[in-house]
C-alpha cells in the first residue's frame, strides 16, 4: 500500500507518496492525554466520521463519531493510561483505512503514561523537513530503520520545530509534504507542532487562522497538562516525567511582558515534573543557514530564554537553521553578539560512553542549572552554513533527525543522519545532590546503551564539516571551567529563609522548613566535577 | 495589560526582518511579475511586503493593482490590504478611510485589530475599544482580549474592561495571561474580593504553583482580612519551601519570595500593632 515514488535519484529530488485510497491525508493522531486521542483524516468528498477501536485490529469494539465532511476529527474519550488501542476510521458503511484489512495491526496508538511516570521512552524531533524530496524520505526512512535495530524503541512522541511545509505553508503543501512524507508515523504518533516561517506565510499565529492551524488540534485550555495558553500558537503538555513548551518564535509577540511570556512565567511555576523540554522554531544560537543575528532568534534569546532558563529549561530544541548543532551545557547566554565567556557550565562532551562523561544536573527541575540548546533544522532542505558557532560543541551540515531518549533521571540525545548514521549524542543525567555534589562513588553511571556511538563523528564526509572532536576539546573553550562560578546570579541564601522563615503569624512552621529549605538550598560550586 | 496595545495593537510586522519564506516568496512573486503583471500577483506581493515591513513596497504595488485590470474581490482585496499597509506606516487618517471601506467589503479580525491600533494611537480609545471588540468576536485569542480590555479601560469604562477579561477567560479556557490581567483590573479597581475569586479558581486548578496562594494571600491582606492572608501565605511559602528543597529555589521562584517576604513583614508588623 506504501509506495514512495522517486521521480530522480539524487539528493533532494522530488518524491511523491501514495497514502491510502480514497484518503486525502491519512489518519494523524492529535492532542494526546492519557485518556484521550483525537485521529484525524480528510477525504475528497464529504461523509460521515466514524472510528472503531479496541485492544486489538479484531476487537474493534468501541466506536466514536465526529462531524461529517472533509475534514475529520474524532475525539476518543475514557480510555486507558499508557495503553494500546487499534483503530481504523471511515464511515459507518465502509472503512477507509485500513483499508480492505491490509496492515491493519499498523493502525494504532498508545495513550500517553500519567505525568510523572517514570518509564522510558523515546521522541523524535524534526525540523524544516517539508519537502517531498528525497533529503525528507531519507531522513523519515532512516528514523524507522534505526528504530528497528536491536536494542532501540520506536518514537512514542513527534516533536516537529517547524517548516514541516515548504514553500509557503499552503494547504497543498501540508497535504503532499508534509502528512504524506509522514503518514505512516504519523497515524501511530501524536505529532505536536511548532509553527515555522513557512507556515507563517499562509497562516497567522495571531488570528490562529491558516493551513498550519486547520491541520492541527492543539492543547489551548490544558487539556493535556500545563496551564493554559488560550491560543493553539503556544502550548504545553505533558509526556511521563517530563513537561513540554511550544512556542510560537515566529509571530508571537516577544516581549518578556507579552501574554506568549506571561502564560509561559505560569506554565513553568505550575509544573511538577522532572524535566523540562521547550521547542519553538527560531534557534537562540545558530551558524548554519541562519546566524543568531535575526530578530526572531535575538529576541528569543534576549527576552524567553532568561524565563525558561529561570524556570529550569533541560532542553531546547529549535529548527530553521539547517544544519545540526549541540551545544555545551548552557546558562545565561542571552546578549547580542553571543558571547558565552562565564556561561558554559560544562565544557565537556557530555558522552557518557566516554571523553567527559555525562552532563549533570540535581535531581528534578533546577533554576539554571544548565540547558542544552540543538537546532534540528536538518531535515529536508539542502544544509549549510558555517557550523562554528562558539557554544556549540558539536555541528554538522548532514540531513537527518534527532532522537531524544528519557528514562528516569537520564536523558540521551542522538543526532541520526539520514544515511543511518549516528554523528551525536550526548547524555544528561540528573544526579547531584543538590547542593550541586556528586552523589557516592559507587552510584556508578550506567552506560550509554548508543549501539552505534562509535561511528561518530565521522569527520570530513562533507565539505566544510565541522570536526566534533575538535569542537570537542574543552580547552579550545575560552573559559573552560568558569561556568559554576557565577554564582551571583543565583539568590542568595538567605533570600528564601528571608521569604518565608520569617517570624510572624505563619509561625514557626514556615520558619522551620525556611531554614530546611536554606541547607537543602542548591549552590553552585566551582568545586562541580564538570567544572572543575 | 496596560501598555500592550499600543505596542501589539496593530497587526504589523515589527521591522524589516525578511525571513527565508518571504525572501523566496516575494523573490517568486518578482519573477512572476516580470513575466506577466497581475492583479492578483501585485496584491500577492503586496501582502509579502506588508509581512517584511516594506509599506513603501507594499503601497506601490496597491497603486498599480488599483490601476490594472481587476475583479471585484480583487478590487475589496486590495482596499482591505491599502488599509493594513497605511496603518502599518502610521498613516492613521487615511489608514483609517481605508480600514472604513474593506469592513464594507469583508470585516476581517486582523482589519478591525489594525482599525483598533489606529484608533488607540490617535487617542481615541471608545472607538478602538469597539473595533478590537469586532477583532476579538471575529478571532478571539488572549492578545484580542488584552487589547479589547486594555482599550475599554483606557476608555473610561473599566466595567466594561472586566466584563471583557471575565468572558474572555471563559472563552479562552482559563488562559493564564488574560485571568492576570483580570486580577491586575480587579486590583486597580480596589476589588481585590473579586480578584480573589480568579486566583482561587486558578490555584485549585494548578496547585502546584506558588503563584495563586501568594497571589490569594496579597489579596486577602488588600481585604484587611489578616487571618485568611496568613493562611494563603502559609500555603504559598510551604509550596515555596517544598520546591527549594527540590532544588527549584530561586529561578522563577524567586520574585515569588520576595513577595512573601515583603507581605510576611507587613502581616507581622500590623499583627503585633493589632489590638
Amino acid at each position: 500500500m506504501r509506495q514512495m515514488v522517486g521521480l530522480c535519484a539524487g539528493l533532494g529530488c522530488a518524491v511523491a507518496w501514495a497514502q491510502p485510497a480514497g484518503l486525502v491525508r491519512a489518519p494523524y493522531l492529535q492532542l494526546g492525554t492519557p485518556t484521550s486521542v483525537k485521529i484525524a483524516w480528510r477525504t475528497a468528498a464529504s461523509e460521515a466520521s466514524v472510528v472503531k477501536y479496541g485492544p486489538s485490529p479484531s476487537q474493534l469494539t468501541s466506536t466514536a463519531t465526529g462531524a461529517s465532511g472533509t475534514d475529520h476529527v474524532v475525539s476518543l474519550g475514557g480510555l486507558q493510561p499508557d495503553t494500546l488501542y487499534f483503530y481504523s476510521v471511515g464511515t459507518a458503511a465502509q472503512v477507509r483505512a485500513p483499508l480492505n484489512g491490509m496492515e491493519a495491526d499498523q493502525y494504532r496508538f498508545r495513550t500517553s503514561p500519567l505525568p510523572g511516570t517514570r518509564r522510558p521512552f523515546r521522541i523524535w524531533v524534526v525540523g524544516d523537513d517539508g519537502t517531498a524530496t528525497t533529503r525528507q524520505a531519507s531522513t523519515v526512512a532512516s528514523m524507522k530503520a534505526h528504530a528497528e535495530k536491536p536494542g532501540q524503541r520506536y518514537p512514542e512522541l513527534f516533536l516537529h520545530v517547524g517548516d514541516m511545509a515548504y514553500d509557503s505553508g499552503t494547504d497543498a503543501e501540508f497535504t503532499s509534504k508534509h502528512f504524506a512524507p509522514h503518514w505512516t508515523v504519523l497515524r501511530n504518533v501524536v505529532l505536536w507542532p511548532a509553527m515555522g516561517n513557512h507556515e507563517g506565510v499562509s497562516s497567522k499565529g495571531s488570528t490562529q487562522s491558516g493551513p498550519y492551524f486547520s491541520s492541527y488540534v492543539l492543547p489551548k485550555a490544558g487539556e493535556a497538562g500545563g496551564v493554559p495558553s488560550g491560543t493553539e500558537a503556544y502550548y504545553s503538555f505533558d509526556y511521563g516525567n517530563v513537561h513540554f513548551v511550544v512556542l510560537n518564535s515566529h509571530d508571537a509577540s516577544r516581549s518578556p511582558t507579552g501574554a506568549m511570556a506571561t502564560w509561559l512565567k505560569s506554565d513553568l511555576l505550575a509544573t511538577d515534573a522532572e524535566w523540562l523540554v521547550a521547542y519553538f522554531h527560531h534557534p537562540p544560537y545558530s551558524d548554519g543557514t541562519h546566524v543568531d543575528a535575526e530578530t526572531q532568534m535575538k529576541e528569543m534569546r534576549q527576552n524567553i530564554l532568561p524565563i525558561l532558563e529561570q524556570g529550569g529549561v533541560d532542553l531546547v530544541l529549535a529548527g530553521h537553521s539547517h544544519i545540526y548543532e549541540r551545544s555545551f551545557l548552557l546558562d545565561g547566554v542571552y546578549g547580542t553578539p553571543v558571547n558565552p565567556t562565564g556561561h558554559v557550565l560544562d565544557t565537556g562532551s557530555g558522552r557518557a560512553d566516554g571523553g567527559t562523561g555525562p552532563y549533570r544536573k540535581p535531581a528534578g527541575i533546577t533554576p539554571r542549572s544548565g540547558t542544552v540548546y540543538v537546532v534540528a533544522g536538518h531535515g529536508g532542505k539542502g544544509p549549510g552554513g558555517i557550523g562554528n558557532h562558539p557554544v556549540m560543541f558539536f555541528s554538522e551540515k548532514v540531513n537527518g533527525s534527532v532522537l531524544v531518549d528519557v528514562d528516569g533521571d537520564r536523558l540521551e540525545l542522538t543526532n541520526l543522519r539520514n544515511t543511518g548514521v549516528v554523528s551525536d549524542h550526548f547524555t544528561l543525567l540528573k544526579d547531584l545532590l543538590p547542593d550541586g555534589g556528586v552523589p557516592p562513588p559507587d552510584a556508578g553511571i550506567p552506560d550509554a546503551g548508543v549501539p552505534d556511538a562509535g561511528e561518530a563523528p565521522d569527520a570530513g564526509s562533507e565539505p566544510g564539516e565541522r570536526d566534533g572532536g575538535t569542537a570537542a576539546d574543552g580547552g579550545e573553550h575560552p573559559d573552560a571551567g568558569s561556568g559554576w562560578a557565577d554564582g551571583g546570579t543565583v539568590p542568595d541564601a538567605g533570600t528564601l529563609e528571608d521569604a518565608v522563615g520569617g517570624c510572624g503569624a505563619t509561625g514557626g512552621a514556615a520558619w522551620g522548613l525556611g531554614l530546611l529549605a536554606w541547607l537543602a538550598w542548591p549552590r553552585r560550586r566551582a568545586t562541580s566535577p564538570r567544572a572543575g | 495589560m496596560r501598555g500592550a496595545l499600543l505596542a501589539a495593537l496593530v497587526l504589523l510586522p515589527a521591522g524589516a526582518h525578511a525571513h527565508a519564506g518571504l525572501r523566496e516568496a516575494l523573490a517568486r512573486l518578482d519573477r512572476q511579475l516580470e513575466a506577466g503583471p497581475s492583479a492578483t500577483l501585485l496584491l500577492d506581493r503586496a501582502e509579502r511586503q506588508l509581512q517584511d515591513g516594506e509599506a513603501a513596497g507594499a503601497l506601490a504595488d496597491l497603486d498599480r493593482a488599483r490601476a490594472a485590470p481587476s475583479t471585484a474581490a480583487e478590487q475589496r482585496r486590495e482596499r482591505a490590504l491599502r488599509g493594513l499597509v497605511l496603518a502599518a506606516a502610521g498613516r492613521g487618517t487615511e489608514a483609517l478611510a481605508a480600514l472604513e471601506q474593506g469592513f464594507h467589503d469583508s470585516p476581517t479580525g486582523p482589519l478591525h485589530r489594525a482599525r483598533a491600533g489606529v484608533l488607540g494611537r490617535l487617542g481615541r480609545w471608545a472607538e478602538a475599544a469597539e473595533a478590537a471588540r469586532q477583532a476579538y468576536a471575529l478571532t478571539p485569542s488572549p492578545e484580542a482580549c488584552l487589547e479589547w480590555a486594555e482599550a475599554a479601560e483606557r476608555a473610561g469604562r473599566p466595567a466594561d474592561a472586566e466584563a471583557v477579561l471575565e468572558s474572555g477567560l471563559r472563552q479562552l479556557g482559563g488562559a493564564s495571561a488574560v485571568r492576570l490581567a483580570l486580577v491586575s483590573l480587579e486590583r486597580r479597581l480596589g476589588q481585590p474580593a473579586r480578584a480573589l475569586r480568579w486566583v482561587q479558581e486558578a490555584e485549585a486548578a494548578h496547585p502546584r504553583s506558588p503563584e495563586w496562594p501568594l497571589l490569594a494571600a496579597e489579596l486577602e491582606f488588600e481585604r484587611g482580612r489578616k487571618a485568611e492572608a496568613q493562611a494563603a501565605l502559609a500555603r504559598a511559602s510551604e509550596g515555596l519551601v517544598q520546591r527549594a528543597r527540590r532544588g527549584r529555589g530561586g529561578g522563577l521562584d524567586a520574585p515569588l519570595q520576595e513577595r512573601a517576604r515583603v507581605l510576611q513583614a507587613k502581616l507581622g508588623t500590623n499583627g503585633r500593632r493589632s489590638p
